[in-house]
């Protein structure tokens, strides 16, 4: 048995070795992007919106002054006597040494109303290319001001307080760049500067689902709703139970909860600790969307630290509290969704979907949250061609989920499921056939394609195998140089007989008929590769600047395209997103937020819609006819489609 | 180069504190807290990510941190705290829902058992794999961790008996600590 400390002193020296290149700081980001800012002041119940839009790059941030409850409510611009704003120099402060020369632009200073001697809460996040601190104050338990400050630029935002009739309140700032890191809350992190943290509101941040950031204050109940058993770890189904409980209370049903983030469930000052009798300024956010739009937030801030360490005694409690219907939704631009008949399966969670030609299969998909790694069902239907009726089809041999990889050759769809079964489905004839299980690591992570007759398959490690229908045998393949092991985004785009993979900042070309890997070009350490469609795209993915974009041409050569590809990680679908020019983008093709449809085509062209019937989130697929149809499983719709031009210049 | 400023600490000795310039402090301990962030989150992209962000804050609050006897402390306090977060996100999510999509992961050429300590690290509860990897892999000082994560030595030492005994059991090693 090996001793802990060789093992660590080893790890240590390792460690020690690693490169880690030479990364300039940059305080400010080298390119501003459009400034389109939109402040929505969403209120719930009468599903009001006002929205104000600026088109200025100097006027960042509009102010909303409105009584959240009034059914008229009106939006007030910087200008208008009912808005509270004020423009002020940015609260940062100058380094004694600059990397890089900030913006010095001065701003005039006007009074603040409400100056910020105390903020409550400071959170911070990038959006747009910006960087941007809120300050949030608070008065007699509503929010009561923000301070939006980016670049040299400082707003105040003020607001009336909301009604006790509401329980929580919006709001929505819209970028054409939405890279946020959002939901950073950073109490714990700054308390330094401030004394004072003591709020019964809670302001929250997240990432609704079209692309939009919100921050959320909940006036918690005041008795604690739930309360967590003791232990090192926090209970997070406990939490989650607890949050659907409360939820089926209000009539929404656990396969409703989309997504649940949890940030920093840890005690930031523990018992004993020289600070413990210090307010906590640990916030604990949970972040809960629905597919009916409400964001149920809950928040546990008096005695979280119990989750890490239990030496008071106290157990931690959880207190809830939820936006209304709304609050976190953008309305619908247009109704583009005709809703199909339904399945006739039962309520599940994150059904396999795919395209069979003009036909669309469904199958398999969760009975629970605890059970959608793997899929627990099997039962599925096909959309027949016309688009008018689910067939039946026999159950697949084993538990199928969303996100397998498959490849379809024109008669059979074969698909490897998450527990690595290789299988086939015939549409023809509704049979499902077991196949010989692929080597290396058949999953999720696999990517796959069927190229002239044959199906090419690389795991996530990189090992690259083709199947041959008719011998019904895997062979191995030469496995590329050029693209890194252990990634498993790997994302497969074919070109006439050319297998084209990307992952991560690697790409690897495989000529199907010579049966060789292709010379890729050069790729810069700091970019990325990812294919969005049928194109491959090279770009910096930088957290603060975005860069130009270059995109693989057919001689294999990547040729700036102008446009930037931003990047980042959350959202509701929990994997990648990419934002290209101020889009959601799948990261394989059609994707869906919020039941928004986008997509990016290589005939540059776009697909935004609104609201489909299932309000879902699922990845829609495409027919060979190009219908764009979207199921959950048991409710089904097709887009209409509208198309626009692209953000791509040819 | 480092100026110096002296005073006068309660005890009466006199006190050396460093006075720091921002990038002295970007370039003296950038390296430095990606390794720490790497065993922390397993990706040196994100790592990288998180040092820039943490280094973000310290940038504009530099008025005032400058002020600190220990902006290296207060960085890595930032730091590590924003690691643990999203590690604990991200792990949550993983565990609780959705799909299980593994994601792309810089290659890292770690021995075996290296890996074996980092994952063991990261999957201790968010405090005790800070004091880990603090004081079991940077090799800082109990006080020195303390002062970091901004909490009482004897928090320290308790999260690192846990540690050490949650590492133990997860790797199936022996400890004579």
């Amino acid at each position: 048995m090996p001793d802990l400390d060789d093992l660590l002193n080893h790890a240590s020296d390792e460690l020690a070795t690693m490169p880690v290149p030479d990364r300039p700081f940059v305080p400010r980001p080298r390119r501003v992007g459009p400034a389109l800012v939109v402040v929505a002041l969403l209120a719930g119940a009468g599903g009001l919106t006002a929205v104000v839009r600026s088109q200025s790059t100097s006027d960042h941030v509009l102010v909303a002054n409105t009584p959240i409850t009034t059914a008229t409510s009106t939006v007030q611009t910087s200008n208008d006597s009912a808005a509270t704003a004020v423009t002020e120099p940015p609260v940062t402060a100058t380094p004694q040494t600059s990397v890089t020369p900030a913006s010095t632009t001065p701003v005039p200073t006007t009074s603040d109303p409400l100056p910020f001697t105390q903020p409550q809460q400071v959170i911070s996040g990038a959006t747009g290319g910006l960087g941007w601190t809120l300050d949030v104050s608070t008065e007699e338990g509503s929010i009561r001001c923000l301070r939006f400050t980016a670049e040299a630029t400082s707003r105040t935002l003020c607001l009336t307080p909301h009604s006790d009739e509401l329980a929580g309140m919006s709001f929505v700032v819209r970028t054409p760049h939405l890279m946020a890191a959002i939901g950073q809350a950073l109490p714990s992190e700054i308390k330094g500067p401030i004394t004072e943290a003591r709020s019964t509101v809670t302001p929250v941040t997240g990432l609704t689902t079209d692309g939009t950031m919100f921050m959320a204050a909940v006036t918690l109940a005041t008795d604690p709703i739930v309360r967590l058993p003791s232990g090192e770890e926090c209970d997070y189904a406990g939490i989650l139970d607890a949050i659907e409980a409360a939820g089926a209370a209000e009539g929404y049903q656990p396969t409703h909860l989309l997504n649940v983030a949890i940030d920093h469930c840890r005690g930031d000052i523990a018992a004993g600790s020289s600070r413990a009798a210090e307010p906590s300024a640990a916030q604990t956010a949970f972040r809960i969307f629905t597919r009916s739009g409400t964001t149920w937030l809950a928040s546990a801030a008096d005695h979280m630290n119990s989750c890490l360490d239990t030496e008071s005694g106290t157990p931690p409690c959880v207190k809830l509290g939820y936006s209304k219907p709304a609050a976190t939704g953008t309305p619908a631009t247009a109704d583009l969704w005709v809703a199909l008949p339904n399945t006739g399966l039962s309520e599940r969670i994150l059904p396999l979907v795919a395209a069979m030609g003009d036909e669309v299969l469904v199958v398999g998909g969760a009975s629970g949250w605890d059970r959608v790694a793997t899929g627990n069902l099997r039962d599925g239907r096909v959309l027949n061609t016309t688009g008018t009726a689910w067939q039946p089809i026999p159950d697949a041999p084993v538990a199928l989920t969303t996100g397998l990889p498959s490849a379809w050759t024109g008669t059979d769809l074969f698909l490897i499921a998450a527990t690595g079964e290789f299988l086939s489905f015939t549409p023809s004839s509704k049979t499902w056939t077991t196949l010989p299980r692929m080597r290396g690591n058949p999953g999720i992570g696999t990517a796959m394609a069927w190229i002239g007759g044959e199906l090419y398959a690389m795991d996530y490690v990189g090992q690259t195998f083709t199947y041959s229908p008719t011998q019904k045998t895997w062979l191995s393949l030469e496995s590329p140089t050029t693209i890194q092991a252990d990634h498993s985004a790997l994302k497969s785009v074919v070109r006439g007989s050319n297998w084209i993979l990307s992952g991560g900042s690697t790409l690897a070309i495989f000529d199907t008929i010579a049966s060789v890997w292709l010379p890729v070009p050069n790729i810069p350490s700091d970019s990325m590769v990812v294919a969005i469609g049928q194109d491959v795209l090279l770009t910096t993915v930088d957290f603060q600047h975005p860069a130009p974009t270059s995109r693989l041409n057919d001689a294999n050569q990547f040729v700036p395209t102008g446009d930037t590809v931003d990047f980042l990680w959350g959202g509701n679908s929990a994997t990648y997103l990419w934002v290209v020019d101020g889009h959601w983008v799948g990261d394989s093709g059609p994707a869906m937020t919020n039941g928004r449809a986008i997509q990016y085509r290589s005939s540059d062209t776009w697909i935004s819609t609104g609201m489909p019937t299932t309000s879902g989130v699922d990845v829609p697929v495409q027919t060979a006819s190009g219908q764009l149809i979207t199921t959950d499983g048991v409710r089904a719709s097709r887009l209409k489609g509208v198309e626009g031009p692209g953000p791509f210049a040819h | 180069m480092h100026m110096a400023a002296e005073s006068v600490d309660p005890g009466g000795e006199v006190f050396v504190a460093p006075v720091w310039t921002f990038d002295e402090l970007y370039r003296r301990e950038y390296a430095g807290i990606v390794r720490l962030l790497v065993v922390l989150t397993g990706r040196r992209d994100v790592a990288e990510e998180l040092t820039q962000d943490a280094f973000l804050v310290v940038h504009r609050r530099w008025a005032t941190v400058s002020t600190y006897e220990r902006p290296d402390a207060f960085v890595r306090r930032i730091a590590t705290n924003r690691a643990v977060s999203v590690a604990r996100r991200k792990s949550t999510e993983a565990r609780l829902m959705l799909r299980l999509r593994r994601e792309p992961v810089q290659e890292m050429p770690w021995t075996t058992s290296t890996c074996e300590i980092w994952d063991a690290i990261r999957a201790l509860p968010a405090r005790q794999a800070q004091v880990a990897a603090l004081v079991l892999i940077e090799d800082r000082s109990i006080q020195d961790a303390a002062e970091i994560l901004d909490c009482g030595q004897e928090t320290v030492k308790t999260h690192l008996r846990r540690a050490r005994a949650g590492l133990t059991s997860k790797i199936g090693a022996t400890s004579h600590a």
